[in-house]
């Protein structure tokens, strides 16, 4: 890939840089397919959860249905890892800052819902307020940043 | 505007500036093609050339190797 390769082996390189960028561009696809597919499943086994799990019944089967939204769960989780190891330094930065803000906003929606509890004020759904909180802060500093592009 | 942005999130590094978007363009090369020699992404090239980004420093030298110059001939600090 010098710069003063001979004109067959410089047609090559751009025949491979072409193959690389495709390439690439393939992987990311992949990796947005897959990612979709976690997201789909993720909600099919809360609907599921909702529907046939029972939670508010009596039977001991509850908690095992409870945890049934962590099985695709941890497909999200090893394929956002996998792809986040294919970060270049520049994405891993702006990645980067959207988690610390997601990450903020969630802890302190916590402590704050955690105080008004302690004041006798019991918000029903707390961790889906912590949920959507650190969630909508971290995506929309990943649309501010433009780190949504990078995935 | 690219480095408002940088400041935007508090650093206050000395930013540098490049030549890399004049050297890319030398050789006919587009953005996409440099981010394939040099493993990174098209919009990491982009956001280096625009100021928005320094690169590390094994970036930087993956850079020089590929233009054939030095770093300090292709990024010199802003205040200079």
């Amino acid at each position: 890939m010098s710069l003063g390769s001979p004109h067959s082996e410089a047609m090559t390189n751009e025949t491979d840089i072409a193959e690389e960028a495709r390439s690439k561009s393939a992987q990311r696809r992949r990796s947005w397919i897959r990612l979709v597919i976690g997201v789909v499943a993720y909600a099919a086994a809360m609907i599921a959860v909702r529907v046939w799990g029972h939670l508010g019944g009596t039977a001991p089967g509850r908690f095992l249905w409870a945890f049934l939204p962590l099985i695709p769960a941890a497909w999200l989780v090893i394929n956002i890892t996998l792809r986040a190891r294919q970060l270049d330094e520049y994405q891993i930065k702006l990645v980067y800052r959207a988690l610390v803000v997601g990450f903020t906003v969630a802890i302190f929606t916590a402590a704050t819902l955690g105080m008004l509890g302690i004041s006798g004020l019991y918000l029903p759904y707390a961790g889906w307020i912590v949920v959507f909180a650190g969630g909508v802060s971290w995506g929309v500093t990943n649309i501010v940043t433009g780190a949504v592009r990078q995935f | 505007m690219g480095r408002d942005q940088h400041r935007h999130w508090g650093s206050t590094a000395i930013l540098m500036e490049n030549i890399i978007r004049r050297e890319r363009e030398k050789r006919g090369w587009t953005q996409a093609a440099l981010a394939v020699r040099l493993g990174v992404s098209r919009q990491t090239v982009n956001a280096i050339e625009t100021g928005k980004y320094d690169p590390s420093l094994p970036l930087a030298f993956r850079i020089a190797r590929q233009f054939d110059h030095p770093i300090e001939g292709l990024f010199t600090p802003d205040d200079q």
